[in-house]
Parts: structure tokens; sequence; C-alpha cells
């Protein structure tokens, strides 16, 4: 009977153990997928636009959306430490200040799609709005998750000993920001 | 109060500072670096026509620096209580 109990109870206990290598393993699984599709995008570009971009894109604002994008990373990680040393205030604080400036972010891609002088038809506009829409697309739903998670914060959630929740969603942000420090400069500033 | 019972406070507070002060240091870096190598991409973009294998070596030390400081990569090797 004991010899049988110990083997209902062991793995169960074990798998526990090995709950934190398990979470980041399928979270890096995950950027790992997601990263083939951002790639195959970006290989797109070139090989329907070359190397072209138009004379009048607006370089001002992709400058602009950049650095506003790479600041909301910034914050993001200061939650991430905030709540890491269970600073739950600061943690808020930031995840606020990181939503706005995503919001923000999105606010200037749909800026750019309206006032872009191509379309959709012509084979630098195809690979612009897939790649930007698909891109966008993840920060409205990395600005989704990281209200989630501040809601949680609100109600109580997470601690400095337990917030795997906060550090997934601040990770997704990061990954967000990655996949734009190249989209950025293939969309914008690549020339050969 | 035992004067364990403070010094092990006294050391928890200096520790959680230390921490505070690690973390917006490495924050101010990683967004000087950031704002350097966009700056500098985009001088390059305007003053070099041929500018692709500099822009991705740009492109590839700001991701590896968010991967490593940022998404803390080495830890994605590690079992870690959260």
């Amino acid at each position: 009977m004991a010899v049988h109990e110990a083997t209902r109870v062991a793995p169960h206990h074990e798998e526990e153990h090995n709950r934190p290598a398990m979470n980041q393993m399928g979270l890096w699984l995950f950027f790992v997928s997601e990263s083939f599709l951002f790639a195959a995008l970006a290989s797109a570009r070139f090989y329907i636009a070359g190397f072209d971009r138009p004379e009048h894109l607006n370089q001002a604002l992709g400058l602009g959306i950049t650095s506003i994008l790479l600041t909301s990373s910034v914050c993001a990680y200061l939650a991430e430490a905030a709540i890491v040393r269970g600073d739950r205030a600061a943690c808020k604080m930031y995840l606020l200040a990181t939503i706005f400036l995503g919001l923000v972010f999105a606010g200037g891609v749909a800026i750019e799609w309206s006032t872009a002088e191509f379309t959709a038809s012509e084979p630098y506009g195809t690979a612009f709005f897939s790649m930007t829409g698909l891109h966008a697309s993840h920060v409205i739903s990395g600005v989704g998750l990281l209200a989630l998670t501040y809601r949680l914060l609100s109600k109580g959630h997470f601690s400095a000993e337990s917030h795997w929740g906060v550090e997934a969603s601040i990770k997704y942000w990061h990954f967000v920001d990655v996949v734009w420090v190249f989209f950025y400069p293939i969309l914008y500033l690549f020339s050969w | 109060m035992s004067e364990e019972f403070l010094s092990r406070l006294d050391k928890q507070a200096r520790e959680w500072a230390e921490g505070r002060h690690r973390t917006k240091r490495v924050a101010l870096w990683m967004a000087i670096f950031l704002a350097v190598g966009t700056v500098l991409e985009y001088g390059l973009a305007i003053a070099i026509d041929r500018n692709v294998p500099i822009m991705i070596a740009i492109n590839i030390a700001e991701a590896a620096a968010i991967l490593w400081f940022f998404m803390h990569a080495r830890r994605a090797w590690r079992s870690e209580e959260h």
C-alpha cells in the first residue's frame, strides 16, 4: 500500500516541480513558431519588391513609432523588475505606460496606413501592409494581454514569488518589439 | 525586537534597494543603446546607398540585447520558481 501511494504521488510532484521549465519552454517554442511566420513575410518583401521603397515614405513617422515601441519595451522591463521585488504599485504604473505607448504605436501605424502614397496592389505596398498589419495585430493582442495582466494585478493576483503571468505577457511584448527591430529597417531603411 | 531580526530586515531592505538600483541601471543603458542604434540606422540609411550588411549587424545587436537583458534568454534553460 505504501509503495502504491508513493507511486501515485511522485509523478504529480515531479510535474509541479518542472512547471516553471515547462512554462518557459512552451513560451519560447511559441516565439520560435511566430518567428517563422514573420521571417516568411520579411523574405517575401524582398522576393516581390526587391530593395525598392517609395521616394515619399514617411520616414519621420517610422522613426517616431520605432522610438515609441522601444521605449515601451524599457517600461515593460521595469514593470517585470518591479513585480520581481514585490512592488505591485510600480509594476502597475509601468504596465500602464507600456499599454499607452503600445496604443500610440498602433495609432502611428494606422496613420501610416491612411496616408500612404502607395496601395496594396503594388509590390512594395503588398509587403508593407501585410508586414505592418500582422505586426500591428500582435501589438493589439499584446496590449490586450498587458491590460488583462494589469487587471489581475489590481485584483491582488501575482507576487514576488509567483508572477509567471506578468513575466509571460511582458516577454510577449518584448518579442513583438524584437520583430519590429527587424521590420522597421526592412521596410523603411534598407537599400542596395 | 531582536537584533537578529532587525539586521535581517536591514539586509533585506538593502538588497531591495540594490536590486532596484541595478534594474534602473540596466534599463538606462538599454534605453541608450537602443536609441543610439536606431539613430545610427537612420543616419546610415541617409548616408550610405548599400547599407544592408551594416543594418543587419545593428539589428542583430539590438535584438540580442533585448533577448538577453529584457527577455532573460538564459533563464530559458533553467528551472525557476514563479
